[in-house]
């Protein structure tokens, strides 16, 4: 049975094969018992997807959605960056996460520290609302972790402060730390993996909520967090555990800084890269004749879209498209592409405008890539498009 | 559990006025049908959940309500619109993630008996942009001028894709088997 059959009979089915053409298909069927079998088993299919399960979303997610759309219909928080809503988003789903997640991450942003981190799958959120109002609202300090006039989210565990609270670590001996952001993070995994805190009011008071409990806190008075229970199935963390994560808390750190310097301004210049030669085994899906034929296809598809040039000349293909200045266009270009492209393989979709005297043109050029590409290849495909576009550039406009 | 359309056309209402009882009401009553595309549609559903509803809440003032069908293909349609956004401003780095196969699931294993959890990792197994449309037709009854609107695609390619995404799940489930 070939996939050519089965959409023969899908189209057959839906009432979308000329008679002809359906004529000859049902004189297969009775001929071909196996091509009949097919034609029952799609109907069967039809019926099994309409009754797949609509299931309610997993616990807690609706609840964020709520407290998002709380947030973002109070007046006062009009300009709050989108970040600083997606905060309770992120809460539910790392809860939703199985442990196994075990990232930790410090993002900076100016000088705002993004209210979240993910700790080993569960969610630091620092200063929900307040950061972005007062950006020093919650911060690392020698002494623990400062909170003031906001509120701090891990877990279980919520702290909403007005005035000023400490939380450190309750072991006396797990304050002693070297640099300030070390033993910041230290208390962080230390707690994730089950330690307990304590939060000292300085003044002013917090309510604490904790596993359902609320405790109001005044000033001069502290608070033990209770260790963290682990949670079925998840176990108690060992030292190894936690020194493994210290070791992906660094790993990750290193990556976040990588990704800093690749971002920021001026940074985007690499050397050029060679090209990059046909591998000896190519996935089906990356080959070059089934890509000619969908670059071909989507020109002839998409109104407006003059297919230039095909290259092949090096892995990957590109398919490089004069369009008018209109993203209709492109977007109905990248949208053929993507329905087209085969499972495993992913789009890759450049945009440069040019004007070359007759008005604005734009030049896109799509190329199916490997499902992850590294950086070389990235480089490869942008010099690849720039070099196209400018050739167009130099050509002037189509005769 | 969906109201009538008196019931439905009161709650959009009082949603609109900012009713946090009714909002949260909506939620309650339509998650289901979010969730089931987001799960299916996206590779990080929960966040795909979550700006989806943050568009609907959004956009609720510009729905004239008319039923609760009519609300049901409205929601639909925002989240697919967003999710289409979300599939395109995805990095081209970003490949089809197989991770998303249900856990200790052995596809092949569960074909043979073509449960509703082998049809589930079978789905998941398509490509993004002929899944949505499978989803949405099969699934929630989304007409394909509906879809086609949506994915700004010529009706026509969208019957393609259709027709190849039951004759590809069909493959699969037999290739399983």
């Amino acid at each position: 049975m070939t996939q050519a059959d089965r959409e023969q009979l899908s189209r057959m089915a839906a009432g979308d094969l000329g008679a002809d053409a359906a004529a000859e298909l049902r004189r297969r069927m009775n001929d071909e018992p196996a091509l009949m079998e097919e034609h029952r088993r799609l109907v069967r299919l039809d019926r099994r997807l309409r009754a797949l399960a609509t299931t309610p979303p997993p616990p807690g997610l609706d609840a964020a959605v709520l407290m998002m759309d709380a947030t973002l219909r109070s007046p006062d928080d009009e300009d709050l960056p989108p970040t600083a809503v997606r905060v309770p988003a992120i809460v539910a789903r790392a809860r939703t996460r199985p442990r196994a997640l075990s990232t930790l991450l410090l993002w900076e942003q100016g000088a705002r520290v993004l209210p979240w981190m993910l700790v080993l799958g569960m969610v630091l959120v620092l200063a929900a609302r307040g950061v972005w109002t007062a950006p020093s609202a919650v911060r690392a300090g020698a002494d623990g972790i400062v909170i003031e006039n906001s509120t701090f989210i891990l877990d279980d565990l919520r702290v909403d402060v007005r005035g000023r609270a400490r939380l450190e670590p309750s072991d006396p001996a797990e304050r002693v730390s070297g640099q300030e952001r070390e033993m910041y993070r230290s208390h962080l995994i230390a707690f994730a993996a089950g330690a307990a805190l304590t939060l000292v009011v300085e003044h002013g008071e917090a309510l604490v909520t904790n596993g359902g409990a609320e405790n109001v806190v005044s000033a001069g008075s502290s608070y033990p967090v209770p260790q963290r229970e682990p949670s079925p199935g998840e176990g108690g963390a060992a030292p190894s555990e936690v020194e493994a994560l210290r070791q992906e808390n660094q790993r990750m750190s290193e990556r976040v800084a990588a990704l800093e310097r690749v971002a920021a301004p001026g940074a985007g210049s690499p050397g050029a890269v060679s090209p990059i030669p046909w591998p000896e085994l190519v996935p089906p899906g990356l080959a070059a004749a089934p890509f000619r034929q969908l670059a071909a296809d989507a020109a002839a598809e998409v109104e407006g879209a003059e297919l230039v040039e095909v290259d092949c000349a090096e892995f990957p293909c590109i398919a490089v498209y004069r369009t008018p200045e209109d993203r209709d266009v492109g977007d109905a270009l990248r949208a053929v592409f993507e329905g087209e492209l085969a499972t495993g393989t992913s789009l890759s979709h450049m945009a440069m405008v040019d004007d070359d005297g007759s008005g604005p043109v734009v030049v896109h050029v799509l190329a199916a890539v490997p499902p992850t590409p590294d950086e070389g290849l990235r480089t490869r495909l942008r010099e690849r498009g720039e070099a196209q576009a400018q050739a167009l550039a130099t050509e002037g406009p189509p005769l | 559990m969906i109201g009538t359309r008196d019931d439905e056309e009161r709650l959009v209402r009082r949603a609109v006025e900012g009713d946090p009882l009714a909002r949260r009401a909506l939620v309650q009553r339509h998650g289901p049908l979010l969730w089931s595309l987001c799960r299916r549609l996206d590779p990080e559903p929960e966040d795909a959940y979550q700006e989806c509803w943050e568009k609907v809440l959004k956009g609720l003032p510009r729905f004239r309500a008319e039923g609760a069908a009519r609300l049901n293909t409205w929601m639909m349609t925002v989240a697919h619109n967003h999710l289409v956004d979300r599939f395109r401003r995805r990095r081209p780095t970003e490949p089809f993630d197989e991770a998303l196969l249900p856990a200790n699931e052995s596809y092949g294993e569960s074909v043979a008996g073509e449960n509703e959890a082998a049809l589930e990792a079978a789905l998941l197994r398509l490509p993004p942009a002929r899944r949505r449309v499978l989803v949405l037709h099969h699934l929630h009854g989304l007409s394909l001028e509906a879809i086609a609107a949506s994915e700004g695609t010529p009706l026509g390619t969208i019957k393609s894709r259709l027709h190849r995404a039951r004759a590809e799940l069909l493959g699969l489930l037999t290739e399983g088997g």
